[in-house]
């Protein structure tokens, strides 16, 4: 099937990020015509069309919209969630530097749809040229006096992964440490400032501008029920053409790696893929002709996320794998909680004992089980996504931690403990 | 010290967020940007603008991983090492790296206080693995044969990279 | 039960409530309860760290994890909102696995060095993995190596290896204290504890930390490596160093006061405490305490025996018999009971009016004074008010743990309006601030009558402190806030002035125009400052000073003068005070933790201290001296049962007019002429008085008193920070470093009282609040 190109349409058109440029082909049309509607009718067609977020969680928007208080009298905030930090993610880079004024636009119709006169674009600090880009283009957008009485600050964070899980965001757009809140309040009663708040992510606004230019309806007849829409998928690892490509949700894992990214580098096999960025668990061979939409891959438990593939090929040593994404989520842990805190590290240290030939049997058993405990217990979705990776890779390719383990000759007695047992 | 412009123009970024507060990732890396990194008493400085306890800002500084707190490199150079290029032999290139660049085992800036180098976590470009951040640009895939030229080309940058657009600074003027 | 703790209940069943069920057992709580608060009225136990009753809940340790029914995870029970209908299991095999997967995580990096921790035997960490644990820990790598003696002032000592990263400590100066003391640094599992570059931590309620940090992370550096809790022995009573008045508890062993704990009273301070109440006890084992009775031969103190000096003394009162030149001064660090026999031992038996415990600046006669000191609320009301106007009080120096209730009031929704010479701790967190020049407390208290009072809903309160008190126009200012009163009835008045048992020392009758219980006295006495200035200038009899250090407190001068006149100089105290040196007969005796009696705090509040110790051989109690001497003259010195009856009240009546009549205008603002700033004098919490001076942690913590201008002031005058100036005033000169700060209003000096090395009392006898000064280059 070939590309389905809505929101990367205009990504390779010559100064698309100019304003003048954008609005040739109904820039900024869409919004006048979604405030020709009222915010609810708004909401109501989003609602309609099904669109999940994009963002990772898959909530559906038009009903995170719907929570927001009416109440004209309160103060209420958009955030765009750009903190693209998950490992082998980068659509939110692709359209913010190619195509700004398409976020703008769906920031600006769904702040009309909640009521909001302030929206804040949070960027990873990381992002210096989209920064500059999305400034540029939020100045001449509102020198043009496209955003009428809504004022758009792009933020830069500073360098922290937590940040773009949501409450962690609007404690650190809020000047403070990324660290998650306690749900409930959910943003969307008390968020920013303890007002209400709604935090979505860049595709996910970018989709709105879609949805209210062509209607529910078109939405729908795209992708499968439940999972409407395109995706921008994301590969990158061992595949000939790493990039970003749109398709519908539902398209095959197959199609994707084998078709869109060029399939395996040459004289590679395919051996696993996470299909959903990191944090989550990685599927082989056999799994390969899942439909690549929300509640085909939680069928196999695992996850959409943000549709980032990161495709190995069978020189990739799996256990360097799980020990570089315990790492990164270890480095990522903001710190708050206890299972996430200290079971990220234990995992490191078993890991890294494992990769230096000191690992015994009955560490791969013990990671399975920490890792469960850390994920069951952890404040938020950080530890929660973790685990899978981790744990996947040792029930998937368990020969090859073996195989490590055998290095040591003692790997079949326990390791003898430091602190035997403090009672 | 901070310059009167640099404090301006963090002052204007106070202006732009219904709570002065919000403007503090902002401001730091307007504060850094100009002085390189962010001792404590530059640190200081920022907590007096935003009427912050320093020992608050520090926390701040402290967990976000783009602010330092010890004097880095003229210029940056941010090596992702997350798995999207791990699996393209990013360890390779950042071994390469500091070999290039004289590092020893636990150096993280070089002798003549040109480079910093860090291995860092993903930088959303894994279409690019493996990739890198030359202070503000965006480097990959890169070749071991690139590296020479990379490190030429980056030393005829400006340095200190500020991702925080139109603000007006000294850059360097203290360092 | 006290009464608000009522009122609150009361209020609780007019809420919304709701029914769950809690291992098996249906609990109605209010709406808006946690799990957590449900199970505790059922009396179930669950495990916590983080949480911590008095800041909302975190959720961060995970301890508190219980099962709830058709939810997909274990619930943090101290954050999970209670549901109706819904079913909680707290020791089902889930929630038991749950928690001791917590405890694992929690012990692999705690080092378990339990034998030489402060906290074994008291430790929540100890005790959870004793009852929740699972006994054997699957981690068999290499601990966490961290710094493990990080001292953050003389009186913190972190241990990074232990924390737990509960944040309770740094939720405290957020939340509590409002002075971001410590801090979580870095993130992860790099997680630690502390101040930027390990600088001395800022704070004047770090003790608290020390106390609930549920690990041995934060210690005391007084208390370190000295005792395992379980020896200690623990006494309750009642802290004297100010007049807060907190319930605390003293742990001693082998009869030396090792620590001092605060003690849950939500009336009077809640669960917290200052250091100087934590750390502020040291004085009482100083070596520097004076150990036996002293008498003057050849112009030398020597040590003497009881019999003889009590002999002289009684002797000595024989011959001065009803002169009128005989004077008593000093109470404020006795017992009630104490100031009863001083006062009695005077009126009655030596038969001498000039009884006065008010010792230093001048003090304002019953018509000046109007209201004395007071509260119309009760400390524990603080938190539950929703407007406060602090007027001219430096609270965190002078009333500490008030602000820490005042804080959690603001945490409540309490608005705050604070009015002063200068800024103070409170100021960042204030709603409104003006700061303003001493003498302009009528154009501030206009415009708080335009701008503030009518804005004014529900339970509100002034709070007048010593900026506004020590003012010759006092009375004036309280008849306004008297009219506010009228104007507005839920308007409570509270006058924040004195330390120790101030009020204590005044109901016992320890004023020369009030008797026992607020009665009138037969004969109006002289006031210590007439008594001075009287002896000054004529031969005086007899002076005895029990707890006060008047050569601190009047011009070097002076007091040369007062010490030649007076025929007989007798002081009564636990170190050897500038007075004492030049006593004639000097007479050890007890510290607050070592006798018994009542005290009365600044609200009325009537509390007993109790000894936690012996007294220190050959050493009699103030009131066990005064009893001896009055038997040595045939009287028996007994607290009559009328007063004693006066002592079994919760608080005393806080009396408040409902006007007052304007009294002649003898109080004019003086006029400010050319050059001169206003005098405004300071508190501080840590200054060089006697008992910080005698305790070496907290003496640690002083900071070098300084003579602080605003900084066009300090343009006019072409001084800057750090010059040696000379303040002068009519009757006197003062020589000290002076700081330029914007904290200060203009036309203002800011002078701290208590500093030995820059004795305010140089200026003069007769020193007031908007007293006129010249600062100029020394």
């Amino acid at each position: 099937m070939p590309e389905l190109r809505v929101l990367l349409k205009n990504i390779d058109v010559p100064n698309q990020k100019d304003l003048a440029v954008y609005e040739q082909d109904q820039g900024y049309a869409t919004l006048r015509k979604a405030r020709e509607q009222t915010p609810d009718e708004v909401i109501e067609i989003v609602k309609t069309a099904g669109l999940r977020g994009r963002g990772g969680a898959g909530f559906p928007t038009g009903i995170k919209w719907s929570f927001v208080p009416k109440d004209p009298n309160l103060e209420k905030y958009l955030v765009c969630n750009c903190d693209e930090s998950e490992p082998g993610t980068f659509k939110d880079r692709v359209i913010i530097e190619k195509d700004p004024h398409q976020l703008i636009e769906g920031i600006a119709i769904a702040s009309y749809a909640i009521g909001a006169k302030k929206a804040f674009i949070y960027s990873r600090g990381e992002f210096y040229e989209g920064i500059h880009i999305l400034q540029a283009a939020v100045d001449e957008a509102k020198a043009k006096s496209h955003l009428g009485d809504l004022d758009i600050v792009v933020h830069t964070g500073a360098g922290a992964y937590i940040a773009g899980e949501e409450t962690a965001q609007l404690d650190s757009l809020e000047g403070r440490k990324a660290q998650p809140r306690s749900k409930p309040p959910f943003p969307a009663i008390a968020g920013l400032y303890g007002k209400p708040t709604v935090v979505n992510n860049v595709e996910t606004l970018c989709n709105a501008v879609h949805i209210v230019k062509n209607g529910a309806e078109w939405f729908q007849s795209i992708g499968k029920e439940r999972n409407n829409g395109t995706k921008i998928f994301q590969i990158s690892g061992h595949v000939k053409k790493p990039g970003v490509v749109e398709l519908p949700l539902g398209t095959t894992l197959r199609e994707v790696i084998f078709e869109h990214a060029g399939g395996m580098l040459d004289g590679r096999t395919f051996k696993a893929v996470f299909p959903g960025g990191s944090s989550c668990s990685l599927l082989t061979e056999k799994d390969l002709d899942v439909e690549m939409d929300f509640d085909s891959l939680a069928k196999l438990k695992t996850m959409l996320g943000t549709a980032s593939l990161i495709v190995m090929d069978d020189s990739a040593d799996m256990v360097k794998v799980a020990h570089r994404l315990m790492e990164f989520y270890q480095n990522e842990s903001c710190g708050k909680c206890t299972p996430c805190r200290e079971g990220t590290r234990w995992m490191v240290q078993v890991l890294e004992r494992i990769l230096s030939g000191e690992g015994t049997q009955s560490d791969l058993d013990l990671i399975l089980n920490v890792c469960d405990d850390m994920a069951a217990n952890s404040f938020c979705p950080l530890a929660v996504g973790a685990a899978p990776p981790v744990i996947s890779s040792v029930v998937n390719f368990r020969e090859e931690f073996e195989a490590y383990v055998q290095k040591n000759p003692n790997a079949d007695k326990p390791r003898e403990m430091k602190v035997k047992a403090y009672i | 010290m901070l310059s009167e412009k640099a404090k301006n123009s963090i002052l204007k970024l106070q202006d732009k967020y219904p709570v002065k507060r919000s403007a503090l990732l902002p401001a730091l890396h307007v504060a850094q940007a100009e002085i390189g990194y962010l001792p404590q008493k530059v640190q200081q400085e920022v907590a007096d603008l935003f009427d912050l306890n320093v020992t608050e800002v520090h926390s701040v500084v402290t967990f976000y991983d783009m602010f330092f707190e010890e004097p880095t490199g003229k210029h940056l150079l941010h090596v992702c090492k997350n798995i999207s290029c791990m699996l393209r032999g990013s360890d390779e290139v950042i071994a390469k790296f500091r070999a290039k660049l004289g590092l020893k085992p636990g150096e993280k800036t070089t002798g003549d206080k040109q480079f910093t180098l860090v291995a860092s976590e993903c930088l959303a470009a894994c279409d690019r693995a493996p990739m890198m951040i030359a202070n503000d640009k965006v480097i990959g895939p890169i070749e071991e044969k690139d590296i020479d030229s990379i490190i030429e080309e980056t030393k005829k940058m400006d340095g200190h990279p500020c991702p925080v657009p139109n603000i007006d600074i000294e850059r360097g003027a203290s360092h | 039960m006290s009464t608000e703790t009522k009122n609150k209940q009361s209020e609780n069943i007019k809420q919304e409530m709701i029914n769950l069920t809690i291992d098996g057992q249906v609990v109605s709580t209010p709406k808006g309860s946690t799990v957590y608060q449900a199970a505790q009225q059922l009396g179930i136990d669950i495990p916590i760290f983080c949480y911590q009753d008095r800041m909302p809940a975190l959720g961060a340790c995970r301890m508190c994890l219980v099962e709830v029914e058709k939810m997909p995870k274990l619930a943090a029970s101290c954050s999970q909102g209670a549901m109706e209908g819904m079913v909680v299991h707290t020791k089902s095999k889930k929630a038991e696995d749950g928690r001791k997967s917590i405890i694992e995580f929690l012990l692999i990096n705690h080092p378990l060095d339990c034998p030489i921790c402060d906290k074994g035997g008291e430790c929540p960490l100890q005790d959870n993995t004793l009852d929740y644990g699972s006994g054997i820990s699957r981690f068999v790598e290499d601990k966490r190596k961290l710094e493990k003696k990080t001292a953050l002032g003389p009186l913190l000592i972190v241990d990074q290896e232990r924390c737990i990263a509960c944040a309770r400590c740094t939720r405290f100066g957020e939340i509590v204290a409002g002075d971001d003391a410590l801090k979580l640094k870095d993130r992860g599992f790099r997680t630690e504890i502390g101040t930027p570059n390990d600088q001395p931590v800022e704070s004047k309620f770090i003790g608290n930390t020390i106390q609930m940090c549920p690990v041995g992370a934060l210690t005391s550096q007084v208390y370190r490596f000295r005792a395992r809790p379980w020896d200690n022995d623990t006494v309750e009573s009642t802290c004297t160093l100010c007049a807060v008045g907190c319930n605390m508890k003293v742990d001693t062993r082998d009869n030396e006061i090792l620590r001092v704990r605060s003690v849950e009273n939500r009336d009077v301070n809640d669960i917290w405490m200052c250091d100087k109440g934590f750390f502020g006890y040291e004085h009482v084992n100083d070596d520097n305490r004076i150990k036996t009775p002293l008498i003057r031969r050849n112009g030398e103190l020597v040590p003497a025996g009881w019999e003889e000096v009590l002999e002289l003394i009684a002797n000595k009162f024989k011959e001065v018999k009803a002169s009128p030149k005989v004077g008593a001064l000093g109470g404020s660090p006795l017992t009630v009971e104490e100031n009863y026999f001083f006062q009695k031992l005077f009126r009655e038996v030596v038969e001498s009016p000039n009884v006065d415990a008010r010792v230093g600046l001048s003090q304002q006669d019953k018509d000046q004074e109007a209201i004395p000191a007071g509260t119309e609320i009760s400390l524990g009301e603080i938190e539950s008010l929703d407007n406060v106007l602090v007027l001219g009080s430096d609270l965190t120096e002078t009333f500490p743990v008030i602000w820490l209730r005042l804080k959690q009031g603001m945490n409540n929704g309490a608005k705050v309006v604070v009015t002063g010479h200068h800024q103070t701790e409170v100021s960042p967190h204030s709603n409104k601030e003006i700061i303003h020049a001493p003498g302009e407390e009528f154009a501030v208290l206009d415009q708080l009558e335009k701008e503030v009072l009518p804005t004014l809903k529900g339970k509100s309160a002034l709070f007048i402190g010593e900026q506004y008190l020590k003012s010759t126009s006092r009375r004036k200012i309280l008849s306004t806030l008297l009219k506010w009163k009228k104007q507005n009835p839920e308007l409570s008045l509270n006058i924040l002035e004195g330390t120790g048992n101030d009020l204590g020392a005044r109901f016992a009758g320890m004023h020369p125009a009030i008797g026992p219980a607020g009665s009138d006295a037969k004969q109006t006495g002289l006031s210590s400052s007439d008594m001075l200035i009287q002896a000054s200038k004529e031969p005086w009899d007899l002076f005895y000073v029990a707890g006060a250090n008047p050569a601190a407190k009047v011009p070097a001068p002076l007091w040369d003068q007062i010490r030649e006149k007076t025929k007989f100089l007798v002081v009564q105290d636990l170190f050897l005070t500038k007075t004492a040196e030049e006593a004639d007969v000097v007479l050890p005796t007890l510290s607050f933790i070592e006798k018994g009696g009542h005290v009365i705090n600044i609200e009325g509040r009537i509390q007993e201290i109790r000894a936690a110790k012996s007294a220190p051989e050959g050493l009699l109690s103030d009131a066990e001296i005064f009893t001896l001497i009055a038997q040595r003259l045939g009287t028996t010195l007994i607290l009559d049962k009328e007063f004693s009856e006066h002592l079994k009240v919760e608080r005393l009546p806080f009396k408040v007019p409902t006007q007052l009549e304007e009294i002649s205008a003898s109080t004019q603002l003086e006029e400010i002429k050319g050059e001169q700033l206003r005098l405004s004098l300071s508190q501080k919490l840590f200054d060089h008085g006697t008992r910080v001076q005698y305790s070496p942690a907290i003496e640690q913590l002083v900071k070098e008193p300084t003579i602080s201008i605003h900084p066009e002031e300090a343009i006019n005058r072409l001084l800057k920070e750090g010059d040696l100036v000379v303040v002068e005033s009519e009757q006197g000169t003062l020589k000290g470093t002076l700081k330029v700060t914007e904290a200060v209003a203009k036309a203002t000096v800011v002078i701290p009282e208590g500093f030995p090395e820059l004795s305010v009392a140089q200026l003069g006898m007769k020193l007031s609040n908007a007293t006129a000064v010249i600062v100029k280059k020394g």
